[in-house]
């Protein structure tokens, strides 16, 4: 578990994440950390992937021949349609396009062989919140934590952590007044045992069946069949980041300089910033990704137990800690969120994890 | 098994739908106060249509070869920001040095993708929207918009002391033979012929000649009574940039 998870429990609970802060401070006096800092990669070609979609799209801007942006993709008139906003347009005009729904039939299609594979491998906003990260220093790394007893056994465990924020360290000591003196170190040297004293992946334990995502998914299509227009289109992160490229080419090509030009990245980096988890509580987009994929049973995730490090005796939480839906592929709970990013299988330790056409 | 969703997902959900509904709702409310008549590419005259299945793409935009289909930005109201709109003044008429020759210019106008007027050239921008919110166009029977003369800036017509210039730039442009010089030596727009392609827009040499009027001139002169100010006055309110001598409306 990580730190993100640690501060969700504290929002839900205080009194629990006091439990957990003071179960830090306590452990941190028989913690040293051996090694940490390593930064958690990413698939070279997840990564090749994703900047070739957002190159092809940007020279589509700059150069007009048409391609489009992730909002529509193709040439002429055939081409891929964001599904959701072909669904709301088709809810907004009360009108059936016929493109539209042979585009949401293939979508469905395609989700069923390989799940939500365009959060990872296509959608340009979790690689532009690794770059907020990067630069605002809070990028997660790889600790590894060597615990002795004064006369017990040792014990080492690996997990994946990302920096407090100022304003978490806020919430943090506002939740456990008792022990605020010892709130900052807790939080920024021994929150890897924090993490670790959630052992068994309860990232992943039992998921309702639904979450924040699915009612802003609601509220989009609503808003659109209510007021007629897509709705969501306005401030959808996607959408945002091509308008700002748009804005900027105009500027440059014709000379037209409006408020977009400031407005759209600042809402951007709003949307990525204050609501940190974007991806996991609010966009619409995954969440309809994640209704139709729950079929989904291809393209898993696969452990290799007698190689992970867990039957070993050490306590590693990498593969949990770096998924960015925040599974553990050690069980199938919610494994249809799963958006085949190959991050876990990436950074295991033991190569235990594989994934099919590794 | 847990319930279907916690109480807590269920807020931060809630809180989501109700900026969406509450922004869709001000989105309309601030349009219906506004004065913004936009020009829509051909097919997307019908607004309320456009409005509902355009999902703001930019490909209409890509796919334009005449360079004049531009995003809406948040000052174009923010319901139609992204939304494509039409701008005849990105290319200027050029001159020949030492001449008064005139080049044709090749963009910047609507040419309905058929340079050659065939007739049965398909549009790109019609071609490439997705959804169908630009429709299947016909540029005989179906217009843009229509030219309409401004006499404030057109400089055929004695503002502030200047006599008529007998410029004859958008008549000699227009494609349809829209545009006739009359008996006063004034353009005229014949309606009819009309399809908004917007070609004496962009040859319009007002921009140059009438640089002088700027909206204090406007209002100092619409406040005094002149109802042809008052035209200009509205034009620039609605578009943001001062008329030319002809512009292309969108009809209401």
């Amino acid at each position: 578990m990580n730190t993100e998870a640690v501060l969700d429990n504290e929002l839900d609970d205080p009194s629990a994440a006091c439990a957990e802060a003071d179960h830090a401070v306590l452990s941190a006096e028989a913690t040293e950390i051996a090694a940490d800092g390593k930064a958690v990669r990413r698939p070279l070609v997840r990564r090749i992937v994703l900047a070739a979609i957002f190159v092809a799209a940007v020279t589509g801007i700059v150069l007009g021949h048409g391609l489009g942006t992730l909002s529509s993709f193709g040439w002429e008139n055939v081409a891929a349609i964001c599904p959701l906003g072909a669904l709301e347009s088709m809810l907004a005009s009360k009108l059936l396009i016929p493109q539209a729904v042979a585009f949401l039939l293939i979508v469905i299609a395609a989700s069923l062989l390989l799940g939500k594979v365009f959060c990872s491998w296509a959608c340009p906003v979790p690689p532009l919140r690794r770059i907020f990260d990067a630069v605002a220093r809070k990028a997660p790394t790889i600790q590894i934590v060597r615990s002795k007893e004064a006369d017990g056994p040792s014990a080492t465990s690996l997990s994946v952590v990302r920096p407090l924020s100022r304003r978490e360290l806020r919430a943090l000591e506002k939740a456990c007044p008792p022990s605020s003196s010892s709130v900052d170190s807790a939080a920024g040297a021994s929150t890897p045992s924090a993490c670790a004293s959630c052992a068994s992946g309860c990232a992943s334990a039992s998921r309702p069946a639904l979450d924040s995502r699915h009612v802003v998914l609601g509220g989009s299509l609503l808003s659109a069949a209510i007021f007629g227009f897509p709705v969501f289109c306005l401030v959808c992160p996607i959408g945002l980041t091509f308008a700002a490229i748009i804005a900027l080419v105009q500027l440059f090509g014709t000379q037209t300089l409006s408020w977009g030009l400031v407005l759209f990245p600042l809402l951007l980096i709003l949307e990525l910033t204050v609501l940190r988890k974007w991806c996991s509580r609010f966009c619409p987009m995954g969440a309809l990704m994640s209704l139709i994929s729950k079929p989904n049973r291809a393209f898993r995730p696969k452990v290799d137990e007698s190689k992970c490090l867990r039957s070993h005796g050490v306590d590693c939480q990498i593969c949990s800690g770096v998924c960015p839906e925040g599974l553990d592929p050690h069980t199938d709970a919610a494994m249809h969120e799963c958006s085949k990013c190959r991050d876990c299988a990436v950074n295991c330790p033991a190569n235990a994890i594989t994934l099919p056409m590794h | 098994m847990g319930p279907v969703i916690s109480r807590r997902a269920l807020m931060a959900g809630a809180a989501g739908a109700a900026v969406l509904l509450g922004l869709g709702g001000g989105a309309r409310y601030a349009w219906a106060l506004s004065e913004h008549e936009l020009l829509r590419p051909p097919g997307g005259q019908d607004e309320e249509r456009l409005m509902g299945l355009c999902i703001r793409c930019d490909r209409c935009r890509q796919a334009c070869p005449m360079g004049i289909i531009e995003s809406c930005s948040v000052e174009d109201g923010l319901l139609s920001v992204r939304t494509p709109k039409m701008n005849f003044r990105r290319s200027a008429v050029q001159r020949t040095l030492g001449t008064n020759e005139y080049h044709e210019a090749t963009t910047g106008y609507c040419n309905f993708c058929d340079p050659d007027q065939t007739g049965c050239a398909t549009k790109k921008c019609v071609a490439a929207c997705p959804t169908g919110a630009l429709q299947a166009f016909d540029e005989a029977r179906e217009s843009i918009g229509k030219a309409v003369i401004d006499p404030v800036f057109c400089i055929n017509y004695p503002q502030l002391g200047q006599s008529p210039t007998g410029c004859r730039l958008c008549i000699d442009a227009c494609p349809y033979g829209a545009v006739i010089m009359n008996d006063l030596q004034r353009p005229e727009v014949i309606a009819d012929k009309c399809n908004g392609c917007g070609k004496c827009e962009m040859v319009c040499p007002s921009g140059t000649y009438r640089t002088h009027i700027g909206e204090s001139t406007l209002v100092e002169q619409a406040t005094a009574g002149a109802a042809d100010y008052q035209t200009s006055l509205d034009y620039l309110r609605a578009h943001g940039v001062v008329p030319r001598g002809i512009n292309v409306l969108a009809e209401v």
